[in-house]
């Protein structure tokens, strides 16, 4: 019994093994390209291990390109547009789960649409909305239209979030004294934590990688980082230790977003999407 | 009296304004694209619409000549539109470069100023066909490549007419003269219904970098058909002490170009005038297999995976016989910096085919946005970008042919050349015999995309006739639906 209790974690740990090695293996790729001669990385035969490391990908990226200004450009974009995003759809998302009026159904729907649209549908009215405002060509202009796809997705997962949520905690709040927004605000949002996060670090990742709006909206001298990194591949040749260098320092908020919140993002997106 | 709002009212017109702002989204897919804005005034020939099919890509259409009008109104002045301010949407490449370290000289002759935005190409396409589609374009030039975009453009009138200006003697500089421009040059601009629609900068023709130490070690003549080349390569082949007969473009996409540069030696065009798809033809075939020998047994491993880049460097290398690629590359390989073969290379111009001999070329030009609300000031860009004291410094930083025939004898742009005289006299030579090698369709990329998969199936062993006729009949619909 004790062996067969062995054999079988053996072969789950295994095959833990396996999947981590699948899951961070592009990683690792990521990696040791960023630090590769060039000959290395255009070698027939790839090597596993760089034999004579370079940083050079990582002082171009810094001292060659505007790599800071698009971290700077995305890293605002990407705060503001999921801050705003979590406020609007919480107003949303809670009138939707808690209120009855006509066409509430319906509304949801829609909203249901709006985030399944890909957005290569609607980046050319987009672009001519955007530039009829005066907001093209800037990252303003980013942070009108990435509300169009973080919105409708952050208030679909949490009307479901808020419907699973008890209303008697609201009622009892509301019998001590607290407003329906105190309620939201003190009661209902704590609760909904996990579901607050794991929608706001989707929006954070969608706006921080985000390419197609990126490249149609904003010009030369204003990017982010995806549009600089696609930037450095010129004429057909891609700048792959600056392009790798950036690739992994990009990803390094992103991981560390996952890493602390992995708890949350994980009850936060089942929760809601088992209710939805 | 004013109704009080309610904590569930305001709740409910919250989940109103939050579900607004989704919503949006579904709303501005259903506007309507505005409709393009006119061209410049009509010219003394109305343009016809462009519903024929391109024009064919056979040799360079006849010159285009431009007659001045009888008198001219008042004289050309550089100063015309001075104080006025344009975006130009340029490349990241040497054109590029060279016209905005000599922006200040625009800015100065003419009072305009100039917003230069340089992306890297392929970023710079995928913005110019999104803003060109909108309507609203945030450039007044554009510079644009003919052998990619020029059917695109064309068809859809994205760029402006400019025979008004080159008719217009206010309008054109007096020492510009048009008629200075090739003939291949003159083709690329010039719509099949007969509009201008840009001033082409650059053409770049294939032709044949030859090792003249190796060809010389084992005695043999520099190549001057087919049959030479397949020979050479097989007679210079010694894998052992890393030395490969030929090399070139292998990879996806790329390859697509080397292949068709080739077929013009067939002396048929990839895509006829009738968009019919000569792809499967027994040209195309021979032509598959000629490429499949070269790079299936004489050139490098791994040469499935080249670009021009690549390719490049096991030339540079002294590690290839021969390089079959555009006419742009000799500055690199004259660079003791990163070259080994400096002084060695023979610029051979394209051999001839079984059938005929042509140097397939691709080309660049700058037009004016049709959408532009300042297509004067932009117009005088394009024409100072073209200038010849412009060419010229793009000629004599060896970034390849250009379009003015002048640049060859300026004494000035021949004197600080970086690179052999020999290579300037394979230029000329090949733009006698210049010809579009890829097709003036919309879907180019898709082209070269799909025949690029079969072509590098065919290094890996794949039979050509195969590879061709599966990718003709995945790229046949694609063509009809472009052209429907």
């Amino acid at each position: 019994m004790k062996a067969r209790h062995r054999v079988s974690q053996f072969v789950t740990y295994a095959l833990l093994a396996i999947m981590l090695v699948i899951a961070l293996f592009p990683i690792y790729w990521i990696f040791i390209t960023s630090i590769k001669p060039s000959a290395q990385i255009y070698a027939l035969v790839p090597s596993l291990w760089p034999t004579n490391p370079t940083g050079i990908g990582y002082t171009n990226l810094f001292e060659k390109t505007e790599f800071v200004a698009w971290v700077f450009n995305s890293a605002i974009v990407a705060i503001i547009v999921s801050a705003s995003s979590i406020f609007l759809s919480s107003l949303a998302a809670y009138a939707l789960a808690r209120f009855q009026f006509a066409g509430r159904e319906f509304i949801g729907m829609l909203i249901l649409v709006a985030y399944l649209l890909p957005p290569a549908l609607l980046f050319i009215p987009l672009y001519i909305l955007v530039t009829r405002l005066g907001l093209a060509q800037s990252i303003v202009g980013l942070v009108f239209v990435y509300p169009t796809i973080t919105v409708p997705y952050a208030t679909w997962v949490l009307t479901s979030y808020f419907r699973s949520l008890s209303v008697d905690f609201e009622e009892a709040a509301m019998i001590d004294g607290c407003s329906r927004l105190g309620a939201l605000r003190h009661v209902t949002l704590p609760l909904a934590g996990p579901g607050v996060v794991a929608t706001f670090i989707f929006a954070f990742t969608l706006c921080w990688s985000e390419y197609l709006y990126a490249l149609v909206i904003l010009s030369g001298q204003t990017q982010t980082i995806p549009i600089g990194l696609a930037g450095l591949i010129v004429a057909d040749v891609p700048k792959w230790n600056e392009i790798m260098a950036g690739a992994m320092i990009t990803s390094i908020p992103v991981v560390i977003l996952y890493t602390v919140a992995s708890r949350y993002i994980v009850s936060g997106l089942t929760l809601g999407g088992v209710k939805g | 009296m004013s109704k009080k709002l309610t904590r569930r009212e305001f709740l409910k017109r919250s989940a109103i304004l939050g579900t607004g702002v989704a919503s949006a989204a579904i709303l501005n897919a259903c506007a309507p694209t505005p409709e393009p804005t006119k061209a410049p005034a009509p010219t003394a020939v109305p343009p016809a619409p462009t519903t024929a099919p391109a024009a064919p890509t056979t040799a360079p259409a006849a010159p285009v000549t431009v007659a001045p009008t009888a008198a001219p109104k008042a004289a050309f002045d550089w100063k015309r539109f001075k104080g006025e301010k344009i975006e130009a949407l340029l490349i990241k490449n040497t054109q590029g470069d060279i016209m905005v370290k000599h922006l200040k000289e625009f800015e100065e002759l003419t009072g305009i100023t100039v917003g230069a935005d340089q992306p890297a190409e392929q970023q710079q396409r995928q913005k110019l066909a999104v803003e060109f589609a909108s309507g609203q374009t945030s450039f007044d030039v554009v510079y644009y490549s003919f052998h990619v975009q020029k059917r695109l453009f064309g068809k859809n009138k994205w760029v402006a007419d400019v025979r008004d200006y080159l008719n217009d003697p206010t309008m054109v500089a007096p020492d510009w003269d048009w008629n200075d421009f090739s003939a291949a040059g003159k083709a690329w601009s010039t719509e099949p219904d007969g509009r201008i629609d840009a001033v082409s900068n650059k053409i770049d023709y294939c032709i044949v970098y030859c090792n003249k130490e190796l060809f010389a070690a084992k005695n043999v003549p520099l190549p001057k058909t087919y049959d030479d080349i397949v020979s050479a390569a097989q007679k210079l082949h010694d894998p052992s002490k890393n030395i490969y007969g030929f090399v070139g473009r292998g990879l996806k996409n790329a390859n697509t170009m080397l292949w068709c540069w080739m077929l013009l030696g067939w002396d048929i065009d990839v895509i006829d005038s009738k968009l019919n798809l000569n792809t499967t033809s027994p040209e195309a075939i021979e032509c598959a297999k000629m490429y499949q020998n070269l790079m299936k047994n004489y050139a490098p491993p791994g040469v499935g995976g080249f670009n021009w880049n690549e390719s490049q460097s096991a030339f540079a290398l002294g590690q290839a016989a021969m390089w079959m690629d555009g006419v742009g590359f000799a500055a690199p390989l004259e660079d003791p910096k990163s070259s080994k073969v400096v002084g060695k290379v023979a610029y051979v111009v394209m051999p001839k085919g079984p059938k005929a001999q042509w140097a397939g070329m691709t080309g660049d030009g700058m037009g004016v946005s049709a959408f532009s609300k300042k297509k004067g000031p932009a117009w005088y860009f394009c024409m100072w970008a073209a200038s010849k004291a412009m060419l010229a410094r793009s000629f004599a930083a060896g970034s390849g042919a250009q379009s003015r025939n002048s640049v060859y004898t300026d004494p000035d742009a021949l004197k600080s050349l970086v690179v052999p005289k020999e290579w300037v006299d394979t230029v000329v030579a090949s733009g006698k015999i210049g010809r579009a090698a890829l097709p003036i369709i919309v879907p180019v990329t898709e082209f070269r995309d799909i025949f690029g998969v079969a072509l590098n199936n065919m290094i890996g062993g794949a039979d050509a006739a195969t590879e061709l006729k599966k990718a003709t009949d995945e790229f046949k619909p694609i063509l009809a639906k472009s052209e429907a």
